[in-house]
């Protein structure tokens, strides 16, 4: 009866987190439907490997590591077969300053799929989940000091790549794109 | 000669990084009051804070967190509004970033005794001033609470530097100020009664766009409605309000 508790807590935790690891796997691999099925895989395996979790306040750690190794396993198994440098998110004519939200939305998730993936993966968790260096530190198995040096590198990249591309220039406060987001 | 080069730029990669720690709340007591320090001093080390802080608000604005049904259905215009709704409440933390161009900022350690690291924009590092717009998107109860804490907390502190607190809703916030909403409404009272420069906003569109779903809308008594959350917001800022994202 306790093992049929603990499982249901553990799928209704699993399905709180749902949308958070979708939105990740997305920032990590930039394709909605990949997302979808690294998520799938990594909702089994977190259920079928849920003796591991001894702490149920650690299971966002846990989820995210088990996420990195699905996806880099995917990698090991498909190498990517678009170009990155190919892809320029600054291709299009729109004046910076006319950029719509949307616009605006791809350039920057283009602009973190451009990050080498190791990168990625940090910006994303400290931004995007609010994880701690030490946190991260244990998802990515990494050294806290190579967190902070990757995630300098990550800021600095998009802030060359990112930063202006709808600043204000001396014109009043532009209206009209914050109306559209209503 | 070229010790001195290297030297210079593995110090600023290290500055850079204890900013990106200090933005991300990992630094310790001592560790900030240090970079504080030095913030205040050092024009160029506080132009990187701010570029950090829009580089932080970007991220947030390019992935909201969207349903499972959004995710799968995204051409589906039953959650479009549903959508909209939530880029406009994710695009407000950017927004702010992007109201600061000027990066002049006050003094950091004025600043420190206010910051709270995840209510913190650009904004609030603008100008010298009590006056506050506190902004609530969520319909969560605990939000709520934040929110009617943070402007107590503020009108107490400043009371007497005449500060003015706003409480700007839309989204699920607006459900605060809506008489269903029996738990807040005498808390409400209450506080309009003590603090005279306390006011509650809710935005039009969001009842607009409740009223399209067929809801019926009651607000209490001390709200006041505002054609347009963002835009009354970007009119405060305008005029140098800080700006606090609960």
């Amino acid at each position: 009866m306790l093992k049929l508790l603990r499982s249901r807590k553990l799928e209704s935790l699993l399905a709180q987190r749902r949308d958070r690891l979708h939105r990740l796997a997305n920032s990590w691999c930039h394709d909605v439907m990949l997302a979808d099925d690294l998520v799938q895989d990594t909702l089994a395996k977190a259920l079928k490997n849920h003796h591991q979790l001894k702490d149920n306040e650690k299971i966002d750690g846990w989820m995210f590591r088990i996420l990195h190794n699905t996806w880099m396993d995917h990698l090991r198994r498909y190498k990517p077969t678009t170009d990155l440098d190919d892809i320029d998110p600054f291709d299009d004519a729109t004046p910076e300053s006319n950029l719509s939200d949307e616009q605006l939305a791809n350039r920057v998730q283009l602009a973190v799929f451009k990050l080498p993936i190791p990168q990625r993966q940090v910006i994303t968790l400290v931004d995007l989940e609010g994880s701690s260096y030490a946190e991260v530190s244990e998802i990515l198995e990494l050294p806290i000091g190579t967190v902070m040096s990757r995630l300098n590198r990550a800021r600095n990249t998009l802030k060359k790549r990112l930063i202006g591309i709808r600043k204000r220039e001396s014109n009043p406060v532009q209206v009209d794109y914050i109306r559209r987001v209503k | 000669m070229m010790n001195n080069k290297s030297d210079s730029i593995n110090n600023n990669e290290k500055d850079k990084e204890q900013l990106n720690a200090f933005v991300d709340g990992e630094l310790n007591e001592l560790q900030r009051e240090r970079l504080l320090n030095r913030l205040d001093n050092e024009p160029e080390l506080r132009g990187e804070l701010c570029d950090i802080h829009r580089v932080k608000d970007l991220m947030v604005f390019a992935y909201p967190l969207t349903t499972d049904k959004q995710v799968s259905t995204s051409a589906n215009t039953k959650y479009g509004a549903i959508a909209a709704s939530l880029l406009a409440v994710l695009s407000l933390g950017f927004l702010a970033g992007y109201l600061t161009s000027n990066q002049e900022m006050l003094s950091y350690n004025q600043l420190a005794s206010n910051l709270d690291k995840k209510a913190v924009r650009l904004s609030d590092i603008q100008q010298k001033s009590e006056k506050v717009i506190i902004y609530l998107g969520s319909s969560q109860k605990e939000k709520f609470d934040e929110a009617l804490d943070k402007a107590e907390s503020l009108l107490t502190k400043y009371k007497k530097d005449g500060a003015e607190v706003y409480v700007v809703t839309s989204a699920g916030g607006i459900d605060l100020l809506r008489t269903s909403n029996t738990a807040s409404q005498s808390r409400i009272k209450t506080m309009s009664s003590l603090y005279k420069s306390l006011h509650f906003v809710a935005c039009n569109n969001q009842i607009y766009e409740l009223h399209k779903k067929g809801e019926d809308v009651k607000l209490v008594d001390e709200a006041k409605v505002a054609p347009s959350a963002v835009q009354f917001i970007v009119d405060h800022l305008e005029k140098g309000w800080k700006y606090i994202a609960i």
